[in-house]
């Protein structure tokens, strides 16, 4: 879970901390560069093909976790 | 007959310089600049000028006996720009001459075509163009993609070497994902929708990005989907198919989309620990010159190493994607 908060953090490369409970609305960065990164991240980091409208669906940055662990 | 060797390659990117703005997606891209061909300048003058650098690195213009072409920015619907070519580069009347249209992914193809006239014994050597000005499909005011492209060209001479060696260019893998055709597209131009008849559609996208049916469209998720999904299978089958070892490989070299994607794609095929090129800083991604590109300066910039076996792969635009394995020993810098 830390290793993904870390790559979260790479993916987002914002300010403020992540946390799993964090809305995704509520970080600027989370946006279509982001939303890229972290399916490139998925698959690179834990060999997850993780489909686009699902990310779209996630509102925390735990129901991001929910969809490579 | 002999193998098919990479003797020569030259490139040439316009004078023009273009800035990115320093933000975040410039950070994520490492894109920090690129190359853009001027109004009245367009891919085969590029490919030209690629060409007469390649010949003052040594390459005999008499001698070349086929001629292929790559490009998706042809100078006319027909003729093939390829003859045209062959005309302006003074070239043989006996060389042969064509195009084909590949993105990303054709400098693969067009090795392995190279490969399959000369190992065949059709001809002794071919030489291989690749240019590319997406800057001019590209809408001025589309924000997020206008940054990732640039313009460029390249010139590589292929020649058959006598040796019993396995070497050479080997290990060709290619794929194709054709119901992926509209995620990277220009959708108004050809035959199904042509030019002038079909009515302007204007989209704007994320960060006020325009574009309108006129212009290029990439959806970047689903491209990024799709290199995530093709390239580490692609890279696993040509190790395969030359009975190498990952750590036997001396430089992997693949399509330089961006930084940030050649990071996940090195991760993602388990080379963290290998030489592996990511240079984008000064080009951005120039479609099917970009491993040309990449090899060129790796041959100036890491002279001491011996590159006998450098796996390139390319993907994208098509959707296509390929890879191989080629030998640069016979590379004369």
């Amino acid at each position: 879970m830390e290793q993904f908060l870390e790559k979260m953090q790479d993916v987002l490369d914002c300010e403020q901390e992540v946390k799993m409970n964090t809305a995704l609305g509520s970080i600027e960065e989370w946006d279509s560069l982001a939303f890229v990164s972290f399916i490139a991240m998925a698959k690179a980091g834990f060999g997850k093909t993780v489909k686009p409208a699902d990310v779209r669906n996630a509102k925390t940055v735990e129901d991001l976790y929910n969809l490579v662990k | 007959m002999g193998k098919a060797y990479i003797k020569q390659i030259a490139y040439y990117v316009p004078e023009k310089v273009e800035f990115n703005p320093q933000n975040r997606l410039t950070k994520k891209t490492g894109i920090l600049s690129r190359h853009i061909c001027g109004e009245n300048e367009i891919a085969s003058d590029l490919a030209i000028k690629a060409c007469e650098k390649l010949f003052l690195k040594g390459v005999d213009k008499a001698k070349v006996e086929y001629l292929l072409y790559c490009t998706q920015s042809p100078d006319y619907f027909l003729p093939t720009t390829a003859c045209i070519l062959q005309g302006k580069l003074r070239l043989s009347e006996t060389c042969g001459a064509m195009d084909f249209n590949l993105g990303c992914s054709g400098y693969i193809y067009g090795l392995g075509l190279a490969k399959g006239l000369i190992e065949s014994g059709q001809v002794k050597n071919v030489l291989l163009i690749t240019s590319e000005t997406y800057s001019k499909y590209i809408n001025p005011e589309d924000s997020t993609v206008k940054p990732l492209f640039g313009d460029g060209a390249s010139a590589t001479f292929i020649e058959a070497v006598d040796t019993d060696k396995e070497e050479g260019m080997n290990g060709f893998v290619f794929g194709t994902r054709g119901n992926g055709y509209d995620k990277l597209i220009v959708p108004v131009g050809g035959m199904r929708n042509r030019f002038g008849k079909v009515t302007i559609e204007n989209y704007e996208g994320v960060f006020g990005a325009k574009r309108t049916n006129y212009d290029l469209y990439m959806d970047g998720e689903a491209i990024t989907e799709f290199a995530m999904d093709v390239v580490p299978d692609c890279v696993e089958q040509v190790l395969q198919k030359t009975g190498l070892r990952k750590n036997e490989i001396d430089y992997y070299v693949f399509h330089q989309a961006n930084k940030f994607m050649l990071n996940y794609l090195q991760q993602s095929c388990g080379l963290e620990d290998e030489h592996f090129w990511n240079d984008v800083v000064n080009y951005g991604n120039t479609v099917s010159s970009s491993v040309p590109i990449a090899l060129c300066d790796l041959l100036k910039q890491k002279k001491n190493l011996v590159l006998r076996k450098v796996l390139l792969c390319g993907f994208g635009v098509g959707l296509s994607w390929g890879g191989c394995v080629v030998g640069l020993e016979r590379y004369k810098i």
